[in-house]
C-alpha cells in the first residue's frame, strides 16, 4: 500500500494544478474554463490506471499486489481530488454556486451534431461525485484479498469508475448517454464472472433490464435533440427548450422509466435482488452504493428538471410507484433468509424515499431526495460490506444458519448495529435527515401517500432489528465458534464509512446547503410554471 | 440571560461526554468509568437544580439556540434547529431525570457488580441520559423526535443488555418496533404542523418551535377535523412511549432489562416522555374537545386494565411494570380530562416512588436471586432497611393518605369528577382500588410471613443489601414521603401555580368527595389486599378464588391475551405473508413477465435465423413490403403520425 501512497502523492500535485486554475476563477463562477481540469482528472485517471494494469504482469502474488496498490492509487487519487473539490467550494459555496456550476470545462467534440465535451459540478452532482470516489476506494480495499483473474477484475472496476463519475459529471446529454453505457458492460462482467452460483441467470437478467433503460434513453435523447430544434446536446440549453406540452409529457415518460429502471421503482426491480445476492461484494457495495443513484440523479436532472409540466401533472402516478416499491420492498425485506437479499429489498425500500421526495417536488422534499441518495449510498454501501464480511466468516449468509455472531465478533456485531440503526433511519446517522426533510416536504404535497410511506420506517426497523436479533444476538450455535472479528484493513474502511455516516447525521447543514444551491433552478422553474 | 440558564447547555454536554468518555478511554477500567458517568450526572444535576429555583423564585420562559448546532438543516426558508428551552415544565423534568440517573447509577455500582458487560452498561446510560434531556429541553419537534428516537435506541441497547440470553434480544427489538408503530404516525404530524404552520411563525422563530406555534394552534388556520387528527398524530407517539393501549405491550417485557434500567428508563423518565410531550403541546390538545377526550379515554382503559392485570402477576418485576402502565393511564387519564397541574404533578411524584418501587423489588431480586415473588416471603425482618422503603414506596403508590402519590393522584381524582362523566368516575374509584390492592399484595407476599421453602437454598442466607443499593433507596424514600407537600391543593406558591396551563395559574378547590372516594376505594383495597396475602390476618384464600374465578383469573395472568393476538394476527397474519406475497409476485408474476420475454426473444431469433436463407429473391420481396408499409404509414397519419415524433425536425 505505500507503493499506491507515492502514486497518489503525484497525482495530487497534479490536481492541485488543475484546481489553482478554479481557485482564482472561482469568484467569477461558471464561465471560465481555461486550465481547469479537475473534473477531468477524477474521471479519466481511472482509465490510466486501467491501462496500466493491463500493461502489468499478471503471474504470482507480488503482482497482484501491485495490480491491487495501482487500482488503489487510481480510485484513491481522485477520491482526494473530490474531496479537495468539495471542501474549496465549502467555504464560499454562495458564491460557487449562485451561477450554476464550478469546475466546468467545454470544448467542441462533434461538431457534426453539436456534441460537446462538457463537464462540471453544481450542488447536485458534487456529492454524488464524491460519493462515487468515496465507494470506488472503498470497493477496491473491500477487494484486497482477491485471488481469481486479479487483472481482469481490477480493470473492469476502474473502467466501471470512468462511466458512473462520468454521468454524473456530464453536462452534454450525448456524452451523459456515452458514459451511461460505459458502465453496463463491465457491471456484467463483473456479476457473471466473479459472482455466486446462479450469476449467469443474475447477470443476464441486470443485462436485459439495463438494456431496455438504456434503449429508451437514447430514444429519449434523439427526440429532445431533434424536437427542442436548438441543434445541442447542452443540458443546460435542453432544460429550458420549449416543446410542446404532448412531446414533453412522453419525453417525461420514456426518461423517466429508464431511470425507474435503474433506480429501481416497483415494477423494474426484480433484477436487483438476484444482481446483488450474486455480485462479489465490492460490486455489490458499487451497484446499490452509486449504480442505484444514477437512476435517482436522472430523475431529479432530467425528468424534473427538464420536464417540471409533466412532472407535475404526472405526480400522483409517481407518488404510487414509490408509496408501493417502499412497501414493497419493507415487506419483502421482512421475509428474507439470505441477509443480502435483504439488503437488496431494503434498497427498493429506501429508494422508494427518494421517489417520494421526487412526486412532491417541494424544494424540501427534492432536497431530502439528493440527500437520500448520499446517505442511502453510504449506508447501503457499508451493510453490502458488513454482510461481506459476515459471509467472509461463516460462508453462509443464510440468517436461519448464523446466530449469536456478537458473542465471537464483537466489532463486527458492533459496527452492524451501528450500520442498521443509520439504514432504519435513526437519528445523529445521515438517513434520518433525508428521511426527515423527504417526509415533511412530501407531506406539503401528498397527505394520505405520505402517510403510507411512511409506514416504511417501521418495517425497516422490522427487518433489520429481527435480523439482528436472529444473527448476532441469543446464544452462540455450536458452528460459529471458530469465528474471527475483522481485520484492520476491514475495520478501517468500516471505521471510515461509519464516519460519514455519522457526520453527515450531526452536520447535515453544509451538504443540504450545497444541494439546495444545485436545486435551484429546478425549484425556480417549478414554482414559475 | 441570568446565570444558571446561560449554562444549561451543561446539561446536555456532561452526559454526552461522559458516554464518549467511557467508549473512547476508560472502557477496560470499569470504577473509572462508572464514577465518569455519576460525576457527569451529578454535574447535570446540580445545574438543573439550580434552573429549578430560578424558575420556582420566578417562573419565566427561556430558549436559546446550541452554538454550532443552532442552524442544523438550514437553508432557504426552512431551519430546522437544536437549542435550550427553559420553562417550569422543563426544570421540573430535567430535575427528574437527572436526579433519578444519578441515584440508578449509584444504585449500579453495587447491583451491577461482576456482570458482563458493566461499562457498556454505564456508557449506554449516560447516552440515555444525555439523549432525554435533549428531549426534555427541546423546543421544537424537529429536537423532541431526535431525542424521542435516540431514547428509544438507548432503550432497545440496554433491554438487551443480556443479548445472549433470547427473551432480552426479543424484548428489545418488541419494544423497539412496537414504540415505532406510535412513532411513525407522529413523524407524519410533524409534517401536518410544518405543512399548516411554516410561514406562519413568528419571525425569527425555528421551524416547529413549541411557543411560536403555542398561539397558532387555536388561531383558525387549521379546522376542528384538522386539529382533531393533528393532535392524534402526535398523541399516537405519545402511545407508544409510554405505552398506553393499544401498543402497551411491550413496557411488560421490556423488564428483561437489569433492574435500575427499569426504574430509570422504563418507569421514572422515558416511558413518561409521552406524558410529558402531551403536556408540552397540551395547545394542540386544548384546541381540539374531541382529541382530549381520547386522551381521556385511551388513558382510562390503560391504567384500569393494567391495574387488573398487575393483580394476577408473579413477578416482581412484571408486577411494578403494570403498576407503572397503570399510572402513566391515570396522568393521560388526567391530561384528557383537563387536570393538566395535576397530571404533571403525578409524573413528578411518580418518577420518584416508581423508581423506589423498582429499586427494592432490585434490592430484593439481587439477595433472593428470584423474581418470583412466591419464592419470596418474609424479609421484613431480615432486610429492615429495603422493607421499610418498600412499605412508602408502596402507600406512596395506592395514594394512601398524606404520602407523595396521594396528593398528585388526588388532584387526578378531583379532575375525574369534575368531568362529570359518569363512566369516567367509576373507572377512577376502580383504578384506586385495584391499585391498592396489586401494591400491597406485593407487599405482603413478598415481606410478611415466613421465608417461602425453596429447593437449594438457606433462608438464613438472607441479608440486607449493601450500602451503594440502600442508600438511593433510603433518599427516594424520603422523596416518596415528603415530595408530595410541594404540591398541597389549594396554597399559593405550590406546585399547581408553578406547572400550570394557560395564562394565570388556577388555585383549584380541593374536592373533598373525590378525596374521599378514592381515600375509601384504596383502602378498601389495601384490607382486600391484606386479607387475602397477609399470612398473620389472611381469611381468604387466594388460590381458591384463582380457581373459582378461573376465566377472570386466566385472562388478567395472560394480560388479556393481547400478546397472542397480535402475534397470531398481525406478525404472523398479516405482516409475514404480505412479505411473503410479495416474494411470491416478483418471482413469478413480473419474473415470469421477464422469463418470458427473454424465452420469446430466443424463439423469435430462432425463426428469424431461418429467414436468413441466402436466397435473393426472398430479401426482395421483405424490401418491398417494408417500403409499402412505411407508404401507407405515411399516408394514412400524415406529417402528424407518430413518425413525426422522430422526423419532425428533418422538414
Amino acid at each position: 500500500m505505500t507503493l499506491a501512497l507515492t502514486m497518489i502523492q503525484g497525482v495530487l500535485a497534479l490536481a492541485v494544478q488543475g484546481g489553482t486554475g478554479t481557485g482564482a476563477g472561482a469568484g467569477t463562477t461558471a464561465a471560465s474554463t481555461s486550465g481547469n481540469f479537475l473534473i477531468s482528472l477524477v474521471v479519466w485517471l481511472p482509465l490510466i490506471g486501467a491501462l496500466v494494469i493491463l500493461a502489468l504482469p499478471n503471474r504470482g502474488e507480488s503482482d497482484h499486489g501491485n495490480i491491487k496498490n495501482v487500482a488503489l492509487a487510481f480510485t484513491g487519487a481522485p477520491l482526494l481530488i473530490s474531496l479537495f473539490a468539495t471542501w474549496s467550494t465549502f467555504t464560499e459555496m454562495g458564491v460557487v454556486f449562485t451561477g450554476g456550476y464550478k469546475y466546468e470545462e467545454n470544448y467542441n467534440w462533434i461538431g457534426a451534431f453539436g456534441a460537446h465535451y462538457h463537464v462540471g459540478v453544481d450542488g447536485i452532482s458534487l456529492p454524488l461525485m464524491l460519493l462515487s470516489t468515496i465507494l470506488f476506494f472503498v470497493a477496491v480495499l473491500a477487494s484486497w484479498n482477491l485471488k481469481t483473474r486479479v487483472k481482469e477484475y481490477f480493470f473492469l472496476i476502474l473502467i466501471l469508475d470512468i462511466g458512473v463519475t462520468g454521468v454524473f459529471t456530464a453536462m452534454d446529454l450525448f456524452l451523459f448517454f456515452i458514459f451511461w453505457e460505459i458502465e453496463l458492460i463491465p457491471m456484467f462482467l463483473l456479476i457473471i464472472l466473479w459472482g455466486g452460483p446462479r450469476r449467469v441467470y443474475a447477470a443476464w437478467k441486470f443485462l436485459l433490464f439495463t438494456i431496455a433503460a438504456s434503449a429508451l434513453l437514447l430514444v429519449a435523447i434523439l427526440v429532445l435533440y431533434f424536437k427542442s430544434g436548438a441543434g445541442t446536446f447542452d443540458m443546460q440549453t435542453l432544460a429550458s427548450a420549449h416543446l410542446a406540452p404532448e412531446v414533453a409529457a412522453v419525453l417525461f415518460w420514456l426518461f423517466f422509466l429508464c431511470f425507474a429502471i435503474k433506480l429501481p421503482a416497483f415494477g423494474f426491480h426484480t433484477w436487483l435482488p438476484d444482481a446483488h445476492v450474486e455480485a462479489p461484494t465490492a460490486v455489490s457495495v458499487l451497484l446499490a452504493g452509486i449504480l442505484l443513484k444514477m437512476g435517482g440523479y436522472g430523475m431529479i436532472r432530467i425528468c424534473v428538471g427538464f420536464f417540471s409540466t409533466p412532472a407535475k401533472t404526472f405526480s400522483l402516478a409517481i407518488l404510487a410507484f414509490a408509496v408501493v416499491g417502499i412497501l414493497w420492498g419493507g415487506f419483502a425485506a421482512l421475509v428474507q433468509d439470505d441477509m443480502k437479499r435483504m439488503v437488496a429489498y431494503s434498497s427498493v425500500s429506501h429508494m422508494g424515499f427518494v421517489l417520494l421526495g421526487i412526486s412532491a417536488l417541494t424544494p424540501l422534499a427534492l432536497n431530502g431526495a439528493v440527500f437520500q441518495l448520499f446517505a442511502h449510498g453510504v449506508i447501503t454501501g457499508a451493510l453490502f460490506l458488513l454482510v461481506g464480511l459476515v459471509y467472509d466468516r461463516a460462508h453462509t449468509r443464510s440468517i436461519k444458519e448464523l446466530g449469536g455472531l456478537a458473542q465471537r465478533t464483537p466489532y463486527l456485531a458492533v459496527a452492524w448495529v451501528l450500520a442498521a440503526f443509520a439504514s432504519a433511519g435513526l437519528p445523529g446517522f445521515a438517513g434520518f435527515i433525508a428521511e426527515f426533510e423527504i417526509f415533511l416536504g412530501s407531506f406539503q404535497a401528498h397527505h394520505v401517500g405520505t402517510f403510507l410511506a411512511v409506514f416504511g420506517v417501521v418495517l425497516s426497523a422490522g427487518y433489520l432489528l429481527w435480523m439482528l436479533e436472529r444473527v448476532f444476538f441469543g446464544p452462540l450455535k455450536e458452528a460459529w465458534t471458530r469465528l474471527k472479528d475483522p481485520g484492520p484493513l476491514e475495520l478501517g474502511y468500516m471505521v471510515g464509512m461509519l464516519t460519514v455516516i455519522f457526520l453527515l447525521g450531526v452536520a447535515p447543514k453544509a451538504l443540504a446547503q450545497m444541494i439546495n444551491y444545485g436545486l435551484a433552478p429546478i425549484t425556480q422553474k417549478l414554482s414559475g410554471g | 440571560m441570568p446565570a444558571p440558564y446561560t449554562l444549561m447547555w451543561l446539561i446536555l454536554l456532561l452526559p454526552l461526554s461522559a458516554f464518549a468518555l467511557m467508549f473512547a478511554l476508560t472502557y477496560e477500567n470499569k470504577r473509572t468509568s462508572a464514577y465518569i458517568g455519576i460525576i457527569a450526572a451529578a454535574g447535570a444535576d446540580i445545574v438543573s437544580i439550580w434552573v429549578l429555583f430560578a424558575e420556582l423564585a420566578k417562573p419565566q420562559h427561556w430558549q436559546y439556540g446550541l452554538g454550532i448546532f443552532s442552524d442544523f438543516i438550514q437553508y432557504a426558508d426552512i431551519h430546522f434547529q437544536l437549542g435550550i428551552l427553559a420553562d417550569p415544565l422543563a426544570a421540573m423534568m430535567s430535575v427528574v431525570v437527572c436526579s433519578v440517573s444519578f441515584l440508578i447509577q449509584v444504585y449500579s455500582l453495587e447491583y451491577m457488580r461482576g456482570e458482563e458487560g458493566y461499562v457498556r452498561y454505564f456508557g449506554f446510560i449516560s447516552l440515555f441520559t444525555f439523549s432525554m434531556l435533549l428531549l426534555v429541553l427541546s423546543p421544537n419537534y424537529f429536537q423532541t423526535y431526535i431525542g424521542w428516537e435516540l431514547v428509544g435506541v438507548c432503550s432497545y441497547l440496554l433491554i438487551g443488555h443480556y443479548f445472549k440470553r433470547p427473551s432480552a434480544a426479543a424484548a428489545a427489538k418488541k419494544a423497539f418496533i412496537v414504540t415505532r408503530l406510535g412513532d411513525f404516525p407522529f413523524l407524519v404530524g410533524i409534517g401536518y404542523i410544518f405543512f399548516r404552520f411554516h410561514g406562519h411563525l413568528a419571525g425569527g422563530a425555528a421551524d416547529l418551535d413549541f411557543y411560536a406555534l403555542k398561539p397558532l394552534y387555536a388561531g383558525g388556520l387549521v379546522g376542528s377535523l384538522g386539529l382533531f387528527l393533528m393532535a392524534m398524530m402526535v398523541f399516537s407517539g405519545a402511545v407508544g412511549k409510554s405505552a398506553q393501549f393499544p401498543l402497551h405491550v411491550w413496557l411488560p417485557d421490556a423488564m428483561e432489562g437489569p433492574t435500575p434500567i427499569s426504574a430509570l428508563i422504563h418507569a421514572a423518565t422515558m416511558v413518561a416522555a409521552g406524558v410529558y410531550l402531551v403536556a408540552r403541546t397540551y395547545d394542540l390538545f386544548a384546541a381540539s374537545h374531541q382529541a382530549l377526550a381520547v386522551v381521556a379515554a385511551i388513558g382510562a382503559v390503560t391504567s384500569l386494565m393494567a391495574a387488573i392485570w398487575a393483580v394476577a402477576q408473579d413477578d416482581i418485576k412484571r408486577i411494578v411494570a403494570y403498576s407503572t402502565l397503570s399510572h402513566l393511564g391515570l396522568m393521560m387519564f388526567g391530561l384528557g380530562v383537563g387536570a393538566y397541574s395535576a397530571a404533571v404533578f403525578h409524573l413528578f411524584t411518580h418518577a420518584w416512588f416508581k423508581a423506589l418501587l423498582f429499586l427494592g423489588a432490585g434490592s430484593v431480586i439481587h439477595v433472593l436471586h428470584t423474581q418470583d415473588i412466591w419464592e419470596m416471603g418474609g424479609l421484613w425482618k431480615r432486610m429492615r432497611v429495603t422493607s421499610w422503603t418498600m412499605l412508602i414506596g408502596a402507600c406512596s403508590a395506592a395514594g394512601i393518605p398524606l404520602f407523595a402519590g396521594f396528593w398528585s393522584k388526588d388532584g387526578i381524582m378531583a379532575g375525574v369528577f369534575a368531568s362529570q362523566n359518569p363512566v369516567f368516575i367509576v373507572v377512577a374509584i376502580l383504578i384506586s382500588f385495584f391499585s391498592a390492592l396489586y401494591t400491597f399484595r406485593l407487599f405482603f407476599v413478598v415481606f410478611t410471613g415466613e421465608p417461602a421453602k425453596r429447593r437449594a437454598f438457606d433462608p438464613k442466607k438472607i441479608h440486607e443489601s449493601s450500602s451503594p443499593i440502600l442508600v438511593p433507596l433510603v433518599v427516594l424514600a424520603v422523596l416518596a414521603l415528603l415530595i408530595g407537600y410541594v404540591g398541597l391543593p389549594g396554597i399559593k406558591g405550590s406546585f399547581t401555580q408553578f406547572v400550570f396551563f394557560g395564562r394565570n395559574p388556577v388555585v383549584e378547590d380541593v374536592n373533598y368527595v373525590a378525596i374521599g372516594a378514592s381515600v375509601v376505594a384504596g383502602l378498601l383495597g389495601l384490607v382486600t389486599a391484606g386479607l387475602f396475602y397477609w399470612p398473620a390476618y389472611a381469611r381468604f384464600s387466594a388460590a381458591d378464588f384463582n380457581r373459582r374465578f378461573a376465566r377472570v383469573y386466566d385472562w388478567s395472568h395472560n394480560k388479556g391475551y393481547f400478546d397472542e393476538i397480535y402475534e397470531a394476527m398481525f406478525v404472523r397474519g398479516v405482516i409475514v405473508n404480505l412479505g411473503r406475497a410479495a416474494q411470491w409476485f416478483d418471482s413469478h408474476v413480473i419474473d415470469g413477465f421477464v422469463d418470458g420475454v427473454a424465452d420469446g426473444y430466443r424463439l423469435l431469433g430462432d425463426r428469424v435465423r431461418r429467414l436468413q436463407s441466402g436466397k435473393v429473391q426472398g430479401y426482395a420481396v421483405g424490401l418491398f413490403a417494408a417500403l409499402v408499409a412505411i407508404a401507407v404509414v405515411a399516408l394514412i397519419f400524415g406529417s402528424s403520425g407518430p413518425l413525426a415524433l422522430v422526423g419532425g425536425a428533418a422538414r
